[in-house]
């Protein structure tokens, strides 16, 4: 024989088959078959509870509402391992392309350097010259040729230099772009 | 049913936006009845629910492909289930204990089951009992009397589970049992 703690503890067990023993003790025992009853009944409650739960039908749509419009960041880590894949992928891209664009785009950045660079050679060369040129044309004849020299090779520095600077470093134009506003906001302030 | 590779091979692309909507198609039930057993309550569910896949949302860059997606995401919305619970329970102004206020909380947390509530107020019942036997107790409903899917959801070994679940039923037996009108005094 069975006491009532075995009997209850072997309800709240659930087993699926009834033993002899347990069948006996519940056929004489009230209070085990209240603790049976009570318990099947609060099973039934609870199942039911969980059945009427549902998830609302906008769940996504809220969700899809709270995200962020941006895609999740990338830590350092993946962006170092992604980096070379990326690097690929623009090599081939790019490579597809008309190579006569490319070489538009560049020649653009090339002769705005250019001209910048002449600008300046003839800038130099005005201030150098002109109080010079001012006085007479015998000067012009008596001066020695070292200026013209040393003019001639900045000239040449500047057109050699100023594409090579473009091709090597893309990234300086914007900034030299930039230099003249930034300075005149400097003198301003 | 989605594959769980479906979607590591979206994270694997970096096609984040896709893994996710993926996520959300096979994860969303799942957490939503993780967030039930925590609030008892379907709308406070629903919005933690939400909470949870948007963390992992903003999770998904730090996702190591070696550790199980499922684990991964369960941990996450259970970690936001246990933070909203403090919340909750620092925000809560009275006593737990006093009878007054037991009363008020019970309310507010049970849900619309009118027929239910007709027959045994088990909700009642139920916060008579530690919060994680009435956690695993309404999980173990929620998910169709699965004790792998318990266990799974609140990072719980199986065995801890069915020991959880058997002395929440036993309690809650002799709970019942002690608040019906018609039961016998009388214990062996």
């Amino acid at each position: 024989m069975i006491n009532c703690d075995k009997c209850q503890t072997w309800i709240a067990l659930e087993e699926e088959s009834t033993p002899p023993v347990i069948a006996a003790h519940l056929a004489s025992c009230a209070s085990c078959v209240a603790f049976r009853d009570a318990w099947d009944l609060i099973d039934a409650t609870l199942a039911q509870q969980a059945s009427n739960f549902r998830l609302p039908d906008d769940f996504v749509l809220q969700l899809a509402q709270r995200l962020e419009p941006q895609p999740a960041r990338l830590s350092p880590e993946e962006i170092s391992a992604r980096r070379e894949a990326w690097e690929q992928e623009y090599a081939s891209e790019s490579s597809r392309l008309d190579p006569w664009r490319q070489i538009r785009a560049r020649s653009n950045s090339l002769f705005l350097l250019a001209n910048a660079a002449l600008l300046l050679v003839g800038a130099f060369l005005l201030t150098a010259c002109l109080p010079a040129l001012a006085q007479t044309w015998s000067w012009l004849t008596a001066q020695p040729a070292g200026l013209l020299v040393l003019a001639t090779l900045f000239t040449a520095l500047a057109l050699i230099g100023a594409p090579w600077a473009a091709i090597r470093f893309p990234r300086w134009l914007p900034r030299v772009g930039r230099l003249p506003s930034e300075v005149f906001s400097l003198v301003l302030e | 049913m989605i594959d769980e590779t479906a979607i590591r091979e979206h994270l694997h692309a970096g096609r984040q936006h896709e893994a996710f909507e993926l996520i959300v198609a096979r994860f969303q039930l799942k957490v939503f009845h993780l967030a039930l057993s925590f609030t008892h309550n379907e709308t406070a569910a629903s919005d933690l629910a939400q909470d949870a896949l948007l963390r992992v949302w903003k999770a998904l860059p730090s996702y190591r492909a070696d550790a199980s997606l499922s684990t991964w995401i369960y941990t996450i919305s259970r970690n936001v289930c246990f933070t909203e619970l403090t919340r909750a329970r620092r925000r809560a102004t009275f006593s737990l204990d006093a009878p007054e206020s037991q009363g008020t909380l019970d309310d507010l947390t049970a849900p619309d089951t009118t027929e239910a509530g007709a027959t045994m107020d088990v909700e009642s019942l139920l916060s008579r009992l530690p919060d994680k036997y009435q956690r695993v107790l309404r999980l173990f409903y929620l998910e169709d009397k699965s004790y792998e899917e318990t266990g799974d959801l609140l990072g719980l070994p199986v065995g801890t589970v069915k020991s959880f679940l058997f002395r929440a039923r036993k309690e809650l037996g002799r709970l019942a049992v002690e608040h019906s009108p018609a039961a016998e005094p009388a214990m062996d």
